[in-house]
C-alpha cells in the first residue's frame, strides 16, 4: 500500500508493540471458536468448487467493470514523474525509478482492493443478487472465502500488469543509465577519484543487482588497536571515549543492592600521550575561575589536571539517569568511608593499574531497577591522557555485604554481579567513542598523528562473504562525515580513510587498503581477497586520515555482501510482499462490509490499516509532558490537583491508546521496497514478516466476518 | 421427522427499528403444510407476507418466533439448499455475465461435474426459451421477459425436489405466461413440489392444486382450488355442436323444470389463447419468441 509507503518508513522507525504468543493464543482462539465451535458444519462442507466460483465472479465482475484501466493511469503517471526527478547519480536515478513504480503499483492496488472489497458485499445485498447466491449450498464462509480468493486474484492481476511495466520500464532505465556510465568513463572530461571508482564498480556490478550484506556484530573505539595492547583495552581521555557493561540483576541481586548499595569499581592504567597547555587560572567576567571540576590540585610538573576518570551507571538507552544522584561529590577515593565518588583522580604512576571505585546507595538503586537493565560506564576525563581497562574485565559491580560505616557483624556476602551476556554467551562490552548526531565518529589526521588518534574496529562474527570470480569479497562502507574546519569544508576532497581487513584468530592474515575515499552518505565499495575473511570471524579496523574530517560510524555502516541475486526474481518478492498487504486489505474491507455501509466500510477499513501507526504515533508523546502543557495553555489559573487530574486523564488514555494499537494490524511490516530501492535481496525473513501479519489479523477477521455474515439477515 | 415438503410452526416475522423495537408484524404465527408433489399458491395483497414467508422458507431472513422446515430439514441449512430451486420476484443476477455464463456459474455452487453442465445448460437455456444468440448476450442487455426465463434457469439448474417461484409470469408476454405455467405442470408431473406466489390469480388458478390466502400477516384460507372457487347453487353444462333450434327447445325446457334465470351463451376464448395463436402463427420454427433480433 503505497498511499502510506511515505508513512511506512516512518512507522518502521516506531517501537514495535509487543503481542507475543498472547496475540497468537488471541488468533488461535478466534480461528477455532469461530470455525471449529460454531462453524464445524460449514467447515466440513466447504467446498472449493464453490469458493473458487464466488472467486470468479467477483474476478469477472471487477475485470469487466474495466478496473484495470486505472493502471495505464499509473503507469503514465510514474513516467511522467520520473521525467522530473532529481537523482544524485545513476544509481540513484535507477532506484527513484524503481521507488515510484512500486509507489504506484502499490497505491493502485489497495485503491482498487479496498474500493472493490469494500463495496461488493453491500452492493450484492443492495441489488438483492445475493438471495441467488445465499439460496444455494453455500454457506456463509464460502462466500466470505470466495470473495477474498476473488479480489486476491484482482490485486494478482494487477500486480502482474504494474510488475511486468515496472520490470520493463526499470530495466530500460538501467540500460541507458549503463549507457551514460560507460560514455563518462571512456570520455575525455576527468572524474573525480571518488566517482570514478563508484562509476567503475557500478559497471561492473551493473545497476539492478541486488546483493544481501550483512552487518558487523560490534563496533568499538580504541586509542590504540587491541592488536598491539595485549590484555590493555586503551582509551583516550577528553574525547568522550568510554567502555560500558551491561549488568542485569537477578531477584536476590536487586533486594540486595537495594538494601546495601552497589559499588562500580575499575582497575585503570593511564599514560600520558602528548602535553597539553596547564589551564589558566585567569579571572573570568563573570567572577568565575577555571579551575579542575573536581577541585583537586593540578599536576605539579605540567600544570595539568590529574588523570581522572568518570565512574556512571547509564539507562538501557546509554543515557545517564538524570534526576537521579548515583555519584555525587567528589571524596577521596579507595577508602572505606567513601560513600560517592564522581570524578576520580588517578595515582601518580599510570603504568600500575590502581584501582577506583564508588559507591552508589540504596537510595539510588530504587531509580536504577526502574530499568529492564542499566550500563556502568568508565570514561577518561582528562585531556592528554589515554587509559586502560582490563579487557576481560574493564569493570566490576560488587553489591557489599554491608553498608559503608556499618561495622555490624552480617551473615551477608559480598556479591560480584557478572556483567550480561549476549547470544553468544559473551559479556556485553562496548567501547564507546565520540558522540555524533548519527552513531559515533572518529576525529582524522595524518599518519604521524596516529598515536593521537582513535580507531574504530568493526567485528564480523560467523559472517561468510561471498566470493566473486576473481576470489573477491566485497564490502560497502557508508558514513556520514563531519568537516569541522572552515577551510576542509570549503573543499570537495572526499575523506581518506585507512582500512586494515584481518582474520580475529589470526591478526598475520590481513589486507590493507590504504586509502579508501569516503564521500559523506555516499557508499564506498572496496572488496579484500576472500581468504582473509574465509573464517567468518575478522575485523575491520578504520583510521580516518584527513585532518578536520570526523569519520561517522553507525552500527551498520560497513557492511559485507554475501549473497548476489538478479533483478528480476527480486521484484517478483517484493510484489509478493505487495500481494500480502493485498490480501490484508480485502480481508479487512470485506469484514468491515459484513456489518456497515460500503463507504463506512471504506473508512474503518483505512482506519483499521492507518490505526497502529496513527496511535503509535499519538502513544510516543509523553503524557505528562502533554498533560502539563494541556493545562498550561488551556487552565492557566489550575490548581495543583487540576493539574494531576489532567496529568493523569492524560496519561490513561495514552495507555488505552497503546493498548488499542496492539490488537490492529502493522503495516509497516509489508515492507516490499525497503530493500529493493537499496539494491538489496529481499529477505525472506520480510517476507515473513508480511505473512506473519496477514495470517495474525487476515485469518481471526475472515472468521469474523463470516460469523458475521452468518447472523446477518441478507434480505432485510 | 416431517415429511411435508414445507412445513412451519408458529412462523412469525417481526421487523424491528434500530432501537430493536417492534416496527412491523409481517408474519403472524402461519402454521402452513405443503405436501410433496403438489402446487401450492401463496396469495394475498401487497404487505400481506408472501415474500417474507418465502424469505423465511430460504433462510434469507430468521424467525422472530417459530420454526420453518423444508424437505424435512430446518429452514435456510445450506445442505438442503442442494434440493431447492428459487426463483425471485425480480431477476437478481449477476448483470456482467452472460446467460451461459450465469447457469455455469449456479452449476457450479451446487457442484455440478464440468460434463454434466455442458449438456444441463444448453437445455436448460432451451427449455426457458433462450436462443443461441440470446444466452451469449450479458444480462443487462437482457428484456425483462429474457431475463425471467434465466432466472427460472438458474432455478431449475439442480433439478430441484422443490422450487419456489415468486411471482414467476410479471414480465412475461402471454406466450411466456403461458410456457411458465406449462413449466409449472410438467414439474408437477414430473413430482416436484413447486410454492408460487402471485398476484396474478388466474395463473394460480390455472396451475396450483391447493392455494392460501395472506392478509396482514396471517393465513386467511387454505384448501384446494376447485373447492374455494366452487360456486355451488350454480350449473353449468357445456357440449358443442347444438343448433339454434335446439338451443330453442333446451330453454323451454328449462323453463318447463323452473330453472329461474337461464343463460345459454357461446363460450368466448381467452384473449391469453388469442395472443399465443397469433404470436405462434408467425413466428418460424426454430426461433425463439422472445427477444429483440440484434442488428448485424
Amino acid at each position: 500500500m503505497h498511499a502510506f509507503l511515505p508513512i511506512l518508513s516512518q512507522v518502521a522507525a516506531t517501537p514495535e508493540p509487543t503481542h507475543g504468543a498472547t496475540g497468537w493464543l488471541i488468533v488461535a482462539a478466534i480461528v477455532l471458536i469461530g470455525l471449529v465451535a460454531l462453524g464445524w458444519r460449514d467447515l466440513r462442507r466447504l467446498s472449493f468448487t464453490r469458493i473458487w466460483a464466488i472467486g470468479g465472479v467477483c474476478f469477472a465482475e471487477s475485470i469487466r467493470r474495466r478496473i484495470l484501466l486505472v493502471t495505464p493511469l499509473a503507469i503514465l503517471g510514474v513516467i511522467i514523474v520520473t521525467q522530473f526527478q532529481n537523482s544524485m547519480d545513476e544509481q540513484d536515478a535507477v532506484r527513484q525509478t524503481l521507488k515510484f513504480c512500486l509507489f504506484a503499483t502499490g497505491l493502485v492496488l489497495v485503491l482498487t482492493t479496498i474500493i472493490l472489497a469494500c463495496t461488493n458485499i453491500p452492493r450484492e445485498i443492495e441489488t438483492k443478487v445475493i438471495f441467488t447466491i445465499v439460496t444455494k449450498p453455500t454457506s456463509r464462509l464460502e462466500i466470505v472465502l470466495g470473495k477474498i480468493v476473488g479480489f486476491a486474484r484482482v490485486s494478482a492481476t494487477v500486480l502482474a500488469i504494474m510488475g511486468l511495466f515496472t520490470w520493463s520500464y526499470v530495466e530500460f532505465r538501467a540500460w541507458r543509465m549503463e549507457g551514460f556510465i560507460s560514455q563518462r568513463l571512456s570520455g575525455p572530461l576527468a572524474i573525480p577519484p571518488s566517482d570514478r571508482a563508484l562509476l567503475e564498480h557500478n559497471q561492473a556490478t551493473g545497476l539492478l543487482g541486488a546483493r544481501s550484506l550483512v552487518s558487523p556484530q560490534s563496533v568499538a573505539i580504541f586509542a590504540v588497536d587491541p592488536a598491539l595492547s595485549g590484555n590493555d583495552r586503551w582509551i583516550f581521555g577528553a574525547q568522550n571515549q568510554q567502555c560500558v557493561v551491561r549488568y542485569n540483576l537477578d531477584a536476590a541481586q536487586q533486594w540486595a543492592a537495594s538494601q546495601r548499595g552497589i559499588y562500580v569499581s575499575a582497575a585503570v592504567k593511564w599514560q600520558k600521550y602528548k602535553d597539553v597547555a596547564p589551564p589558566e587560572i585567569r579571572a573570568s567576567s563573570s567572577g568565575f575561575s577555571l579551575t579542575p571540576s573536581n577541585g583537586h590540585a593540578p599536576f605539579a610538573d605540567a600544570g595539568l589536571h590529574p588523570p581522572t576518570v568518570l565512574l556512571e551507571l547509564l539507562d538501557e538507552n546509554l543515557l545517564s539517569m538524570t534526576g537521579v544522584s548515583l555519584f555525587v561529590a567528589p571524596l577521596p577515593v579507595n577508602t572505606k568511608e567513601a560513600r560517592v565518588a564522581s570524578e576520580i583522580p588517578l595515582s601518580d604512576d599510570g603504568a600500575q593499574a590502581a584501582t577506583v571505585t564508588a559507591y552508589m546507595p540504596p537510595g539510588g538503586v530504587g531509580e536504577l531497577l526502574k530499568h529492564p537493565y542499566f550500563y556502568a560506564k568508565i570514561g577518561g576525563q582528562s585531556e592528554g591522557f589515554r587509559y586502560a581497562v582490563d579487557a576481560s574485565h574493564p569493570i566490576t559491580l560488587t553489591i557489599p555485604a554491608n553498608r559503608p560505616n556499618d561495622d555490624r557483624p552480617t551473615t551477608n556476602q559480598l556479591i560480584t554481579v557478572p556483567p550480561d551476556l549476549d547470544a553468544d554467551g559473551q559479556p556485553i562490552i562496548v567501547y564507546r567513542g565520540q558522540t555524533a548526531l548519527f552513531g559515533q565518529q572518529i576525529p582524522g589526521g595524518n599518519a604521524d598523528e596516529e598515536a593521537k588518534l582513535p580507531l574504530a574496529i568493526y567485528t564480523f562474527h560467523h559472517a561468510m562473504g561471498r566470493a566473486d570470480e576473481n576470489g573477491r569479497v566485497s564490502m560497502e562502507l557508508t558514513s556520514p562525515i563531519d568537516r569541522v574546519d572552515a577551510k576542509v569544508s570549503e573543499q570537495d576532497d572526499p575523506t581518506r580513510v585507512d582500512v586494515i581487513v584481518r582474520d580475529s584468530d589470526h591478526p598475520e592474515l590481513q589486507f590493507t587498503i590504504s586509502p579508501l575515499l569516503v564521500e559523506n552518505r555516499r557508499t564506498a565499495f572496496f572488496d579484500v581477497p576472500a581468504n582473509v575473511v574465509a573464517s567468518g570471524n575478522f575485523q575491520v579496523v578504520f583510521r580516518d586520515r584527513t585532518a578536520g574530517h570526523f569519520l561517522g560510524l553507525l552500527d551498520d555502516s560497513l557492511r559485507l555482501v554475501t549473497d548476489r541475486q538478479g533483478f528480476t526474481w527480486n521484484l517478483f518478492k517484493s510484489l509478493l510482499i505487495l500481494w500480502m498487504l493485498g490480501l490484508l486489505v480485502v480481508t479487512i474491507s470485506i469484514f468491515s462490509s459484513t456489518f456497515v455501509s460500503w463507504p463506512i466500510a471504506v473508512v474503518l477499513t483505512a482506519v483499521i490499516l492507518l490505526g497502529h501507526w496513527v496511535v503509535i504515533t499519538l502513544g510516543e508523546q509523553n503524557s505528562v509532558a502533554l498533560g502539563r502543557s494541556i493545562t498550561r495553555d488551556f487552565f492557566a489559573s489550575a490548581t495543583g490537583a487540576q493539574v494531576q487530574f489532567v496529568d493523569i486523564s492524560v496519561e490513561r488514555l495514552t495507555t488505552m491508546i497503546n493498548a488499542l494499537a496492539s490488537v490492529l494490524p502493522d503495516v509497516a511490516q509489508f515492507d516490499a521496497t525497503g530493500e529493493l530501492e537499496k539494491g538489496q535481496i529481499v529477505a525472506i525473513s520480510t517476507m515473513a514478516d508480511g505473512a506473519c501479519v496477514l495470517v495474525e489479523f487476515g485469518a481471526p477477521l475472515a472468521v469474523l466476518a463470516y460469523l458475521l455474515l452468518r447472523i446477518k439477515e441478507v434480505a432485510p | 421427522m416431517i415429511d411435508a415438503a414445507v412445513h412451519t410452526e408458529y412462523l412469525t416475522k417481526v421487523y424491528r427499528d434500530f432501537w430493536g423495537r417492534d416496527k412491523v408484524r409481517a408474519l403472524d404465527n402461519l402454521h402452513l403444510t405443503i405436501e410433496r408433489g403438489e402446487v401450492f399458491g401463496l396469495l394475498g395483497p401487497n404487505g400481506s407476507g408472501k415474500s417474507t414467508t418465502i424469505k423465511l422458507l430460504l433462510g434469507l431472513i430468521f424467525p422472530t418466533r417459530g420454526k420453518a422446515f423444508v424437505l424435512g430439514h430446518p429452514a435456510g441449512s445450506p445442505a438442503i439448499n442442494a434440493r431447492i430451486g428459487f426463483l425471485p420476484e425480480e431477476s437478481y443476477l449477476y448483470r456482467f455475465l452472460n446467460g451461459e455464463e450465469t447457469l455455469r456459474f449456479y452449476g457450479q455452487l451446487f457442484k455440478i461435474p464440468r460434463r454434466e453442465l455442458n449438456r444441463r445448460v444448453p437445455a436448460l437455456l432451451d427449455t426457458v426459451g433462450l436462443d443461441a444468440k440470446s444466452r451469449k448476450r450479458k444480462l443487462r442487455e437482457y428484456s425483462k421477459g429474457m431475463a425471467r426465463r434465466i432466472g427460472l434457469a438458474q432455478a431449475l439448474i439442480n433439478d430441484p425436489d422443490l422450487i419456489l417461484l415468486d411471482e414467476p409470469t410479471t414480465g412475461l408476454d402471454p406466450i411466456g405466461t403461458r410456457e411458465m405455467k406449462d413449466l409449472i405442470l410438467s414439474l408437477k408431473q414430473k413430482g416436484k413440489t413447486v410454492l408460487l406466489c402471485s398476484h396474478l390469480l388466474a395463473d394460480v388458478q390455472d396451475v396450483c392444486d391447493r392455494i392460501t390466502i395472506l392478509f396482514k400477516g396471517k393465513m386467511q384460507t387454505i384448501g384446494q382450488v376447485r373447492d374455494l372457487l366452487q360456486v355451488k347453487d350454480i350449473t353449468q353444462i357445456e357440449t358443442r355442436g347444438l343448433t339454434e333450434a335446439q338451443i330453442g327447445e333446451l330453454r323451454a325446457f328449462l323453463e318447463k323444470m323452473n330453472a329461474g334465470e337461464t343463460r345459454i351463451t357461446h363460450p368466448t376464448t381467452t384473449l391469453e389463447e388469442l395472443f399465443v395463436r397469433v404470436v405462434l402463427e408467425v413466428t418460424p420454427a426454430g426461433h425463439s419468441s422472445v427477444g429483440s433480433e440484434p442488428v448485424r
